[in-house]
């Protein structure tokens, strides 16, 4: 939660111009950060699990794999 | 500039606070406030609204991992299901014209309305036979929940409970945690596919996002001194008002 509005605050600040210019990319960085927080958390759910560490890692990796897909097509 | 930074950061607060004392998704209010309020483009109210999904997500499903409340294994497998029907969606939403993504989302807001009537019950004990995470019901929903996030930067998690209550048979408070956990991987997906095509505009985000943080804040910590069948009346109205705002622009728009 802290780390979330840590964000929030950074990209806001950045936003309304309240930090120097080269800082701005933050901005971008800091969205990119929290799109990548539940990515980050499904491998580390899928690496530690107590049963079935195979096919979830499986599952884990096709995921990240979709989402890599679309932003390709994307741009 | 100042008025439309305020507008963001009120809609923002308005999101927040209708969710954490209801327990709904900001997203079924960012996106029509971001439009009607703020005046952004559907697109672009889309993706904002995305990124706070993914924000909320990420703060409220820290706390249901640490109390162990989330299904791991159904999740991570579902996911799978969800991001692939949100990332088509995301694809698919930059060539659909805005007019029948604004009758998509009034038609999303009645039924929403519906379920939220405080009248009505709702979470009965229907017995059905619980089906899989591999079971093709399952699937097509799970691939619905992901589309409906990707066209319309909802959570998803509308679909997402009762694909996991009713359909799997999940406990129902488990099912919630599992689909807060979820709609962040889901809304994750479509909001870099939004990313990748320019549509993300981190300002608009960011103080949307903080506006939503702040307004969530502030409801959990009034949330039990107000009424909460009065508060669903209340929402209920704003989202019947929503929906016939949205489709107006819809059908203007056609």
């Amino acid at each position: 939660m802290v780390a979330v509005a840590a964000i929030a605050c950074a990209i806001a600040l950045d936003a309304v111009h309240a930090v120097p210019e080269a800082v701005a990319p933050v901005a971008t960085a800091g969205v990119l950060a929290l799109l990548a927080a539940p990515f980050i958390a499904l491998g580390w759910i899928a690496l530690t699990a107590r049963s079935d560490r195979g096919r979830l890692a499986a599952y884990a990796i096709a995921t990240v794999a979709v989402a890599v897909a679309g932003v390709l097509i994307a741009r | 500039m100042s008025e439309n930074l305020l507008a963001l950061v009120s809609v923002g607060f308005v999101a927040g606070s209708f969710g954490a004392l209801l327990g709904v998704g900001g997203g079924v209010i960012l996106v029509p406030g971001l439009i009607l309020v703020a005046g952004l483009p559907f697109h672009s109210a889309v993706a904002a609204s995305l990124v706070c999904v993914v924000a909320t997500s990420v703060s409220g499903s820290s706390v249901y991992l640490k109390r162990g409340r989330v299904l791991l294994d159904v999740a991570v497998q579902l996911q799978f299901y969800t991001v692939g029907g949100a990332v088509l969606a995301g694809l698919a939403a930059a060539h659909i014209p805005p007019a029948p993504l604004y009758m998509a989302f009034s038609v999303l807001l009645l039924v929403m309305a519906y379920r939220m009537m405080p009248l009505r019950r709702r979470e009965g004990s229907r017995a059905r036979p619980a089906s899989g995470p591999g079971s093709p019901k399952v699937v097509a929903a799970s691939i619905g929940a992901g589309s409906v996030a990707g066209f319309l930067g909802v959570g998803g998690g509308i679909l997402n409970v009762p694909i996991l209550h009713l359909l799997m048979g999940q406990p129902f408070d488990r099912a919630v945690a599992t689909s807060v956990y979820m709609i962040g991987v889901t809304g994750a997906a479509a909001a870099l596919v939004y990313f990748a095509r320019g549509d993300v505009d981190p300002a608009v985000a960011g103080l949307t996002l903080l506006g939503t943080l702040a307004g969530a804040g502030v409801g959990a910590l009034v949330g039990d001194r107000f009424d909460q069948r009065l508060l669903k009346i209340i929402f209920v109205l704003l989202l019947l008002y929503v929906a016939f705002r949205m489709g107006n622009l819809g059908l203007a728009a056609f």
